[in-house]
C-alpha cells in the first residue's frame, strides 16, 4: 500500500499520457484521469471530500476571475477577424507585388505576413493550414520549388507562437505568475532575430540558385498605378495595427488587456472600412473565436483538476526531489528539461505542453540558479523565451514535427513528405542557431525587457 | 422523442449558450474600449468596469465547451487515431464520453452548484465596495460550463450510436456554422 501510495504520481501521469495516444480530445483524458486518480486517492484516504469540493474554487479562481487571460479571446478574436475579412490574404497579395524584384520575394512575403500575424497564427495547425491554402498553391504555380516552399511556409506558420502578442505567451505569463507584458517584450527580439535570419536565408538562396525561386512576372501598367495606395491600405493599415497593440505594451502605455481589447476593435473597423464586414463575417469570426476560445479552456479546465489531484497525491513532491536527487547541477536540469520540451513537441502541440506539462514542471525552473549566466529573478523569462523557442524548432524537426503534417494534409498533391523534410531541414538549422544564441547570450532576451521595466 | 431529436435537442441548447459567448466578445471589447477611454480623457474609469471585463471573459471562455465539442473542436493527439477503423473510434468516443468525460464533469456541475448555490445565498458581493453585486451570476458559469459540455458531449455519444448503427452520416456536424439554425 505504502509503494501504491508513492508510485499514485507516476502511474497517474502515464496513464494521462497513454491515454492522450487514444485519440480522444486531450481534455476529457484529463478529466477522466483526474476522476480516477482523485478516487483512488479518496479511496486512500490521501485525498479527502473537503478538498474535492474545493474544485470550482480552482477554476474560478484560474480561468475566470483571472486578470492575465482577458487577454486570450481578445488577441484570438483579433487574429480571426483579421482572418476572416480577408485582410490577411490581402496582405498577403501586395507584400509578394512590393518585393517583386527581390529574389525569393513571394516566400518573403509569407514570413512577413506569419509575423506581422502572429495574433491570427497563435494556434500552429490553424496558421500553417492557412498559410498554406493562401500561398502553397501560388507559389508552386510561379515555379518555387517545394521544398523552399514548404520549408518557409512552416517556418512562419509557427514563429507565431513566439512572436506577441502570441496566445501561448500569455498562458506561459500565468502558468509561471510573471509579468505578461514583460515576457511580450522579451519574446519579442528572439522573434524578430528568428524572422530576420529567415528571410536572410531566403533571399541568399535565391540569389544564389534562381531557378528555386523564378522572379514574379512584370506588373501591369494599372497594377503599377495604384501599387503606393495598395500598399498604404493592405500592408500599412494591419501593420499600423499591430504597431499601436505592441508599441502600447512596450511603451508601458496599456496591459496586454487593453492593448488587446483595442487591437480587437482596431481590426474590426479595418475591415470595415474596407466593406468586408458583415454580419455574415462578423458571425463567422464569432465562431471561429469561440471554437478556438473553447478548445483552449477546455483544456485548462480539465488541467486545473489534474493539476490538484497531482499536487494532493505528492506529484510535485516528487519531481522537485527526483530533480534535485539527480545531482546534475543547474545546468544539467536546464539542459533536461529542453530535451524533454523538444521531444514532447514531437507529439504534443504547445496547448497541452504549456497548460498541462509546465505547471508540472514549474516549480524546478522556480529553484534553477545560474549564478552570474542569467539573474535569479530574470532567470524564469529567459526560460520561457528559451522555451517557447526550443518548442517552435520541435513543431518543425523531422520526421515528428507536427506542424508539417498539417502542411502535407492541406497542401495535398502539390507537395510530398520528402519535399517537406528537406525543404524544412535549413530553417531547422537556424533555429538551433538562434537557440543556441540566446542560451549563450541571455542579453539578447533580457536587455530590451530590462531597460523597459 | 427519438434519440436524433434529443441529440440535436441538446445540441441546440449549447449553441445557444455559445452564441451568447459570440454575442459577449463584442461587448468585452467595447468595455476595455469604453474603461481605457473613459480612464484617460473623463476620469470615469471604474473598479466595476474592471470587474466586468473578468465576469465577462469568464463567460466566453467556459461557456462554448459543448459546442465546441458537437463540431470536434477540441484537439487530439491523432498520430495514431487516424489509422484506426471508422467503427473502433465511435466506439472509443462513446467510451470516453461516457467513463472519461461524465464522471469528472458531474462532480465540477455539482460542487460548482453548491459553489455558486452558497454565494446566492449569502448575497455575496465583491470585496471592494465600489465593485460588482450579485457574484453568483458569474460563479454560475463554473457549473454551466460542465453542464454544456455534458450536453454536448452527450449530444455526439447519441450521434456516435446513431451512426454505429447506420441511421446517420455523421456524429459530428463541423461544418455547420454558429448561426445556422
Amino acid at each position: 500500500m505504502e509503494i501504491l501510495i508513492a508510485l499514485l504520481p507516476v502511474l497517474m501521469f502515464a496513464a494521462l499520457i497513454i491515454g492522450m495516444f487514444s485519440g480522444l480530445p486531450v481534455a476529457i483524458v484529463l478529466a477522466g484521469v483526474t476522476f480516477l486518480f482523485g478516487a483512488i486517492a479518496m479511496a486512500l484516504g490521501e485525498m479527502n471530500l473537503i478538498q474535492a469540493a474545493i474544485l470550482p474554487n480552482r477554476v474560478f479562481g484560474g480561468s475566470i476571475q483571472n486578470q492575465v487571460l482577458i487577454a486570450a479571446p481578445m488577441f484570438i478574436f483579433m487574429g480571426v477577424l483579421l482572418e476572416k475579412s480577408r485582410l490577411a490574404e490581402d496582405l498577403l497579395v501586395t507584400t509578394q507585388k512590393l518585393l517583386r524584384h527581390v529574389p525569393g520575394g513571394l516566400a518573403l512575403a509569407v514570413t512577413v505576413l506569419g509575423t506581422i500575424l502572429a495574433a491570427a497564427t497563435g494556434i500552429i495547425g490553424a496558421s500553417v493550414v492557412m498559410l498554406t491554402v493562401l500561398a502553397l498553391p501560388t507559389m508552386i504555380d510561379r515555379g518555387y520549388s517545394p521544398e523552399l516552399a514548404g520549408g518557409t511556409i512552416v517556418s512562419a506558420g509557427t514563429l507565431g507562437i513566439l512572436i506577441p502578442p502570441s496566445v501561448m505567451l500569455i498562458f506561459m505569463g500565468d502558468i509561471l505568475t510573471i509579468n505578461l507584458a514583460k515576457l511580450f517584450v522579451a519574446a519579442l527580439v528572439p522573434g524578430l532575430l528568428l524572422a530576420v535570419i529567415y528571410m536572410i536565408y531566403i533571399v541568399s538562396r535565391s540569389a544564389l540558385d534562381p531557378s528555386i525561386a523564378p522572379r514574379a512576372p512584370a506588373l501591369s501598367v494599372e497594377e503599377k498605378k495604384g501599387l503606393w495606395m495598395e500598399a498604404l491600405i493592405s500592408f500599412g493599415s494591419p501593420l499600423f495595427l499591430i504597431i499601436v497593440v505592441l508599441g502600447s505594451i512596450l511603451g508601458g502605455y496599456a496591459t496586454p488587456t487593453e492593448a488587446a481589447g483595442v487591437g480587437a476593435l482596431g481590426a474590426l473597423l479595418l475591415g470595415w472600412f474596407r466593406g468586408r464586414i458583415s454580419y455574415s463575417v462578423l458571425g463567422d469570426a464569432m465562431d471561429g473565436s469561440i471554437r478556438t476560445i473553447a478548445m483552449l479552456f477546455f483544456i485548462f479546465v480539465a488541467a486545473t483538476g489534474f493539476a490538484y489531484v497531482f499536487r494532493a497525491v505528492g506529484g510535485e513532491h516528487l519531481i522537485v526531489g527526483t530533480a534535485l536527487s539527480l545531482n546534475m547541477g543547474d545546468w544539467g536540469i536546464l539542459a533536461v528539461l529542453m530535451l524533454m520540451i523538444f521531444a514532447l513537441g514531437f507529439f504534443f502541440d504547445w496547448i497541452e505542453i504549456t497548460l498541462i506539462m509546465l505547471p508540472i514542471v514549474s516549480p524546478i525552473v522556480g529553484l534553477m540558479d545560474l549564478g552570474d549566466h542569467v539573474q535569479r529573478s530574470d532567470l524564469i523569462y529567459w526560460f520561457a523565451v528559451l522555451m517557447a523557442v526550443n518548442l517552435q524548432t520541435s513543431f518543425l524537426t523531422p520526421p515528428f514535427g507536427f506542424a508539417l503534417f498539417y502542411l502535407k494534409g492541406a497542401g495535398g498533391d502539390l507537395i510530398s513528405m520528402k519535399q517537406i523534410y528537406r525543404g524544412v531541414v535549413p530553417f531547422v538549422l537556424l533555429q538551433l542557431l538562434i537557440l543556441s544564441l540566446i542560451i549563450w547570450q541571455p542579453w539578447l532576451v533580457l536587455w530590451l525587457p530590462n531597460s523597459i521595466y | 422523442m427519438t434519440m436524433i431529436a434529443i441529440a440535436n435537442f441538446l445540441e441546440r441548447i449549447c449553441t445557444y449558450a455559445a452564441r451568447f459567448a459570440g454575442i459577449l466578445l463584442v461587448i468585452l471589447m467595447l468595455t476595455i474600449v469604453y474603461d481605457i477611454v473613459g480612464r484617460q480623457f473623463f476620469n470615469t474609469g471604474s473598479v466595476a468596469l474592471q470587474e466586468l471585463q473578468w465576469h465577462l471573459h469568464g463567460a466566453i471562455a467556459l461557456l462554448g465547451f459543448g459546442y465546441a465539442y458537437t463540431r470536434d473542436a477540441h484537439v487530439r493527439i491523432d498520430i495514431l487515431h487516424e489509422n484506426f477503423p471508422h467503427r473502433l473510434k465511435l466506439k472509443l468516443e462513446f467510451l470516453g464520453i461516457v467513463f472519461l468525460l461524465t464522471p469528472f464533469f458531474l462532480v465540477l456541475l455539482w460542487t460548482g452548484f453548491d459553489f455558486a448555490h452558497r454565494s446566492f445565498v449569502r448575497g455575496e458581493v465583491s470585496p471592494s465596495d465600489l465593485g460588482l453585486h450579485h457574484r453568483w451570476i458569474v460563479k454560475s458559469v463554473v457549473p454551466l460550463s460542465a453542464l454544456f459540455a455534458l450536453l454536448g458531449a452527450w449530444s455526439v455519444a447519441l450521434r456516435a450510436i446513431l451512426v454505429l448503427r447506420g441511421q446517420l452520416q455523421l456524429a459530428y456536424r463541423k461544418e455547420d456554422g454558429l448561426w445556422k439554425s
